[in-house]
């Protein structure tokens, strides 16, 4: 049960922006069947942190991240050229829809130790990312110019 | 002013110890070590003096384009050299302004040694940060869908 007379305070505020807008960055994607190997490249090449992997229909099937590649590829007995990202991408990742606030990102994030989600449309196809860097950049800016005043 | 939860120092915030190593490591063996011990990054040299420091980003940046004959060169030689470094008394707020800036998602913490040197005692995490606001403002974050506004009745 909610309070009624609760109102957000100035901080609470920052968290009902929505996500959408401080998503700096268009998704990557890679295609079900890519190797690992072209998936970390596209990681190193774009600076970031996570792609998306969607099958032939433009369905989101998977996330594959720089954790992924500490935790799965890295010193394991497999040759990332002839794999592929599906063995080793976390499938059916959390989402978000892309009209959410930062405070439902920040509440995945939290409960499932995320640092990207993907943005999903209304037919539930991607469509935009958001990573914990990206809300930290919109926390410290919002902070800066709360404390300016 | 509820904006003061940023003004509280580091010292309230994280209690993760650094894991340390040499800079003469091998990469592999610092992999093994990460992913043993599920660190999400190492630090390089010593609590007076810490060279560098190593995280997923870096090894990801060098290792798989370079095969294996990277595994046997040294953390030195990958690491992010002289990190951004806070002192205990350094804010909350200040750790969120150091992390955007610089991208960063670890920093290390330093505290005074009984001889009043600094030395690195912590690692706080932008992770830290994101469960320090979940735990202040759970109105507003851990009740997300509820699509409260002033006024409303919830009876």
């Amino acid at each position: 049960m909610v309070d009624p007379s609760w109102e957000p305070s100035e901080i609470e505020r920052f968290f009902t922006e929505a996500v959408a807008k401080l998503s700096r960055r268009h998704p990557r994607f890679v295609d079900s069947g890519t190797s690992i190997g072209e998936a970390i490249r596209v990681l190193q090449g774009e600076e970031i942190g996570s792609v998306l992997v969607r099958d032939a229909a433009g369905r989101l099937i998977g996330i594959f991240t720089e954790r992924d590649v500490l935790r799965r590829v890295l010193l394991e007995d497999i040759d990332p050229e002839k794999t592929q990202v599906d063995d080793v991408m976390t499938t059916d990742p959390e989402t978000l829809e892309d009209s959410a606030t930062v405070a439902m990102a920040l509440n995945k994030m939290h409960l499932g130790h995320y640092r990207h989600l993907p943005l999903v449309d209304d037919a539930g196809l991607p469509v935009g990312f958001i990573s914990i860097k990206d809300l930290v950049a919109y926390l410290a800016r919002r902070l800066s110019a709360l404390e300016a005043k | 002013m509820d904006h003061e939860i940023f003004h509280r120092p580091l010292k309230q915030l994280s209690e993760r110890k650094p894991a340390f190593v040499d800079g003469d490591l091998p990469v592999r063996e610092a992999i093994v070590m990460m992913k043993g011990r599920d660190e999400p990054c190492l630090l390089v040299g010593t609590a007076g003096e810490t060279s560098g420091i190593l995280t997923e980003r870096d090894l990801l940046k060098r290792v798989a384009t370079r095969g294996d004959e990277v595994l046997k060169q040294t953390v030195s030689e990958l690491m992010t050299p002289n990190p951004t470094v806070l002192s205990m008394d350094h804010s909350i707020g200040d750790a969120l302004e150091a992390m955007a800036a610089g991208g960063y998602r670890h920093l290390p913490i330093t505290e005074e040694d009984d001889d009043g040197n600094p030395v690195v005692s912590r690692v706080v995490s932008v992770t830290d940060i994101v469960d320090l606001l979940v735990i202040h403002f759970p109105d507003a974050i851990l009740n997300p869908w509820f699509d409260i506004k002033p006024g409303d009745n919830y009876g």
